[in-house]
């Protein structure tokens, strides 16, 4: 049966560990000597009812719903110019976007730091070219974050983008110019509808890792915001209070699940459509 | 020879990124954790410890063989110190390894999970009491390691569980050429935030960052009472507004181009800075200070104590722990070995011993049953 | 393109950072091999380099073998089936990494696995598989079943409507599946240090534990030497690739221009 392999991987290596997570949820460990203590208490969840989690949660969300916003911006107008050209060019611009990605995460991040910098590489190229005066002021700032989690998830944007755009056939939209429509219009009316799969896989592929995301916001926000990837982190690492950190984990989980319900909904009416 | 002391200097200081940052920090320990509490909690020793030969010399142990796995940063050792050690057990290997270094949960998940993961580690005093608690460390026969008597008193005192290697401070630097004023204390520090507004640096280490704090408001930098750590973290978010970052890689970077003009770091990475920028002013404030101490411990499952014991006692030669510290650039508690390290760190007055600046620091320690509300107080300023 | 310049100016000061002879990297210090140097060197970086590169091929192989037998599946299932698939694929996404990979090791002691290369590419192709398959369901979305019926109206027995008609209409979602699954496994950290028990050191795990105080150009030196040869592996793949691929179809913006 060819839904095998997927099958088994799915509950092999996802469903059963998962299980173990939810599992935990309801423990307690003692953070002095480690020991945990199996039991059913709701007291992981309760006590994420608290602003400083809840907050974070929202603060999250909010980052990760403007990065894919501006992903989406950035990356159709990319995906779209790629589509059009030739099956070589197509393969060599894709590849052009991989590539800085090969060298790792961290080197990447921090060469931005270095970029942002005032007295760093921007500053002085603005300063030479006479458009900036006066400290940059970028670093550390939520645009310092937007610019590095944009950078982080554009090609998980485009690619999506560029598989479903690739597939349209020019003559559509270009029928419908001859019809007399507007080149705005066809655009919307033919173009982008038949796009859009490839727009709700890309919204989903970079808004949802994004909400767990830290590590960017930690370098390039100098450390001063708290992500509720931060609190699941300092859960794992430093409290050692695994079973907390396994319900924020299983709450966060079930409140995207049902995002990603409510979005399936709309898509397979859209689906319809199409 | 240029180009080895670029290397020296590139390769001065670690390990606090580690142990701070949660993604780029033992994640290993974190699994292994989860890992160590599924398979039934309490660590269960399965009494590994051989007999401690009773024939051997503390001085002279007999050739020893096989593998010592040792839970070290990257590198946080003499550049020769293995090698050496090699020459006089030619048996012996000794393998580093540095998942979870640094983290206490992740190594204790770690050897309660896998008794066999290492022999001995290095852990700093925060963390120590953790495992003792869960039953995981050795107790070092002091006998054996008779280099001890190199180190003073204070620092054993500070570190009893096995032999203390290294420490650092935490306190402030600034720019004298930025800023006008020369502050002496913490509360310089708080007060001049407002004025030099967004060129100010804290450390992200929550228990310096925070136990400096506290320090400052008078109570103890490792205090469990909750009103107090509450009173550091308003105060903490008091000048959040006036903070740069809360970082602790490329911490001095900013001071040194300017960027900004005040911020709490570490010694050894001030003494670093200095070197590039000689407008950078270092202070021990007079209220006090946070240091770290830490060292390396055994774990009571290894089967090669014999071994661990010889190889601390080796690495408290004053020729070998010289070489530790030429390596690492850190700030050192062996006197008798001052003689044999470098003059950039012997003569260093940021690194030197100083019986003075020694009686402010307080060393982290650990926090108990308070850690949950250290962590939260501290996500709260982070949050703010 | 800005977004071009906008995408390789790190890797500009990256690379210009790996010559750097200032370690600290607070200015210019003067040109220098030492740190590539010091970096192909170490044997540490050697290992890593090509553990990391084995892990992404393993991972993207197998990611890929699943995404493409899920996606034709999902085309003929019933509605309830592949919401059943969507929502499979959709959890292994959303749950934080730190999460899945911390269960998966949990799962792998319970059943005395051992920990390394093997696991954490089990840890790698959870997700990439997933991602994979979202891809290439979305290209098949667009793919009308016509050619392939066409096909096997014609006598085509269904190995060969796969290979001669399908994956070649597959190809590019195929080849964008591989190239982002090989890349999240290259620059995976936590899946990767939670699964490899000690025993499979990649490049992002090596360059976290580096990274201590200092971001030293011989960090960015290593980045940039990986960069490099995984580029060339890929190019060289590519190259390859199109001597091989004769029969394709055309893209319609090729139609288009005949």
């Amino acid at each position: 049966m060819l839904i095998g392999p997927t099958a088994a991987w799915t509950l092999l290596f996802f469903l059963v560990p998962l299980g173990i997570m939810v599992v935990y949820s309801f423990g307690q460990r003692d953070v002095v000597t480690f020991k945990l203590y199996w039991g059913w208490t709701v007291q992981n969840y309760v006590d994420i009812v608290d602003s400083l989690y809840l907050n974070s949660i929202v603060r999250s969300l909010l980052l990760s719903l403007t990065a894919t916003g501006l992903c989406l911006v950035i990356g159709f107008p990319v995906a779209y110019y790629i589509s059009r050209q030739s099956r070589r060019r197509q393969n060599l611009l894709l590849l052009a976007i991989m590539v800085p990605f090969w060298t790792s995460f961290l080197v990447r991040t921090y060469a931005w730091v270095n970029l942002l910098a005032n007295q760093g590489l921007l500053q002085r190229l603005g300063e030479k070219l006479g458009v900036v005066s006066g400290a940059l002021d970028i670093l550390y700032t939520p645009t310092a974050i937007g610019i590095g989690l944009v950078y982080s998830y554009l090609p998980l944007m485009v690619f999506p983008l560029y598989v479903a755009l690739e597939r349209i056939d020019p003559a559509l939209p270009e029928a419908a110019r001859d019809l007399g429509a507007r080149r705005h219009r066809a655009f919307l009316r033919v173009t982008l509808p038949l796009a859009m799969p490839g727009v709700i896989a890309g919204c989903i592929i970079v808004g949802i890792p994004a909400t767990g995301e830290y590590v960017v916001p930690a370098i390039l926000g100098g450390g001063k915001t708290l992500m509720y990837g931060n609190v699941v982190a300092s859960q794992f690492f430093e409290v050692g209070n695994y079973p907390f950190g396994a319900a924020l984990a299983v709450s966060l989980m079930t409140l995207m699940t049902v995002v990603l319900l409510l979005s399936r909904r709309s898509t397979a009416r859209l689906e319809e459509v199409v | 020879m240029d180009y080895l002391k670029r290397r020296e200097v590139s390769q001065v200081l670690t390990r606090r990124e580690l142990f701070r940052r949660g993604a780029e920090v033992g994640v290993g320990g974190g699994a292994l954790a989860f890992l160590a509490a599924a398979c039934g909690g309490g660590g269960d020793t399965a009494g590994g410890t051989q007999a401690t030969g009773s024939g051997t010399s503390a001085g002279a142990p007999a050739a020893l063989s096989g593998r010592l796995d040792f839970l070290n940063y990257p590198n946080w050792i003499g550049e020769g110190e293995y090698a050496a050690f090699k020459k006089l057990h030619p048996d012996l290997t000794i393998k580093e390894d540095s998942s979870g270094a640094g983290s206490t949960s992740a190594i204790a998940t770690r050897i309660q999970a896998d008794p066999n993961a290492f022999d001995f580690l290095l852990l700093g005093k925060a963390g120590v009491p953790q495992l003792e608690a869960s039953d995981i460390l050795a107790d070092i026969d002091f006998a054996k390691v008779p280099n001890i008597k190199n180190i003073p008193d204070q620092f054993r005192e500070a570190y009893p569980w096995g032999i203390p290697t290294d420490y650092g401070k935490i306190g402030f630097a600034y720019r004298k050429d930025l800023v006008n004023e020369r502050p002496t204390t913490w509360k310089d520090f708080f007060d001049l935030a407002p004025k030099y507004s967004g060129k100010v640096i804290l450390l992200d280490v929550l228990e310096d960052t925070m136990g400096n704090t506290l320090i400052m408001l008078g109570h103890d930098g490792n205090t469990k009472v909750e009103s107090e750590i509450n009173e550091a973290r308003d105060a903490l978010i008091d000048i959040k507004p006036h903070v740069q970052a809360i970082i602790a890689t490329d911490v001095a970077k900013p001071l040194i181009n300017g960027g900004a003009v005040i911020g709490m770091d570490w010694d050894f990475d001030i003494a670093l800075a200095q070197q590039k920028q000689s407008n950078i002013e270092w202070v021990a404030p007079q209220e006090g200070l946070m240091a770290y101490i830490e060292g390396w411990v055994a774990v009571n499952t290894s089967d090669q104590l014999e071994a661990v014991h010889a190889f601390m006692n080796f690495h408290l030669q004053p020729e070998q722990y010289a070489d530790f510290v030429n390596t690492t650039g850190t700030a050192y508690l062996m006197p008798s070995a001052t003689p044999l390290i470098k003059k950039e760190i012997s003569k260093n007055p940021v690194l030197a011993f100083d019986e003075a600046t020694f009686d402010r620091v307080t060393f982290e320690a650990f926090k108990g049953e308070a850690l949950g509300t250290w962590t939260q107080a501290w996500n709260q300023v982070k949050s703010a | 393109m800005v977004v071009l310049v906008f995408l390789y100016a790190p890797i500009a000061v990256v690379v210009a950072n790996s010559f750097n002879s200032d370690a600290s990297l607070t200015s210019w210090g003067g040109m220098t091999l030492d740190w590539y140097k010091s970096a192909i060197e170490s044997e540490r970086v050697r290992t890593a380099a090509a553990t990391s590169l084995e892990i992404a091929a393993l991972s993207t192989l197998i990611s890929l073998a699943i995404a493409v037998t899920a996606g034709l599946w999902s085309r003929t299932a019933s509605r309830r089936k592949r919401q059943l698939l969507d929502a499979g694929t959709y959890m292994r996404i959303i749950l934080p990494e730190v999460v899945a990979a911390l269960a998966l090791f949990l799962l792998f002691r319970r059943i005395g696995l051992e920990l390394g290369v093997w696991a954490v590419v089990a840890g790698h192709v959870v997700f990439n598989s997933a991602y994979a398959t979202i891809i290439i369901q979305a290209r098949l979305q667009t793919l009308p079943l016509v050619y392939e019926e066409a096909a096997a109206d014609l006598g085509a027995r269904p190995r060969r409507v796969f290979r001669r008609v399908t994956l070649p209409l597959l190809a590019p979602a195929v080849a964008v599946a591989a190239l982002l699954a090989f890349t999240f496994s290259l620059d995976d950290v936590i899946t990767s240090l939670f699964l490899s028990g000690g025993n499979a050191e990649t490049i992002p795990i090596l360059l976290f534990g580096m990274a201590r105080f200092h971001i030293t150009p011989e960090l960015n030196a290593i980045g940039a030497v990986v960069m490099m040869v995984t580029t060339l592996s890929f190019a060289l793949t590519v190259v390859l690739g199109t001597l091989g691929l004769r029969t394709r179809a055309p893209t319609p913006a090729e139609k288009a221009e005949l």
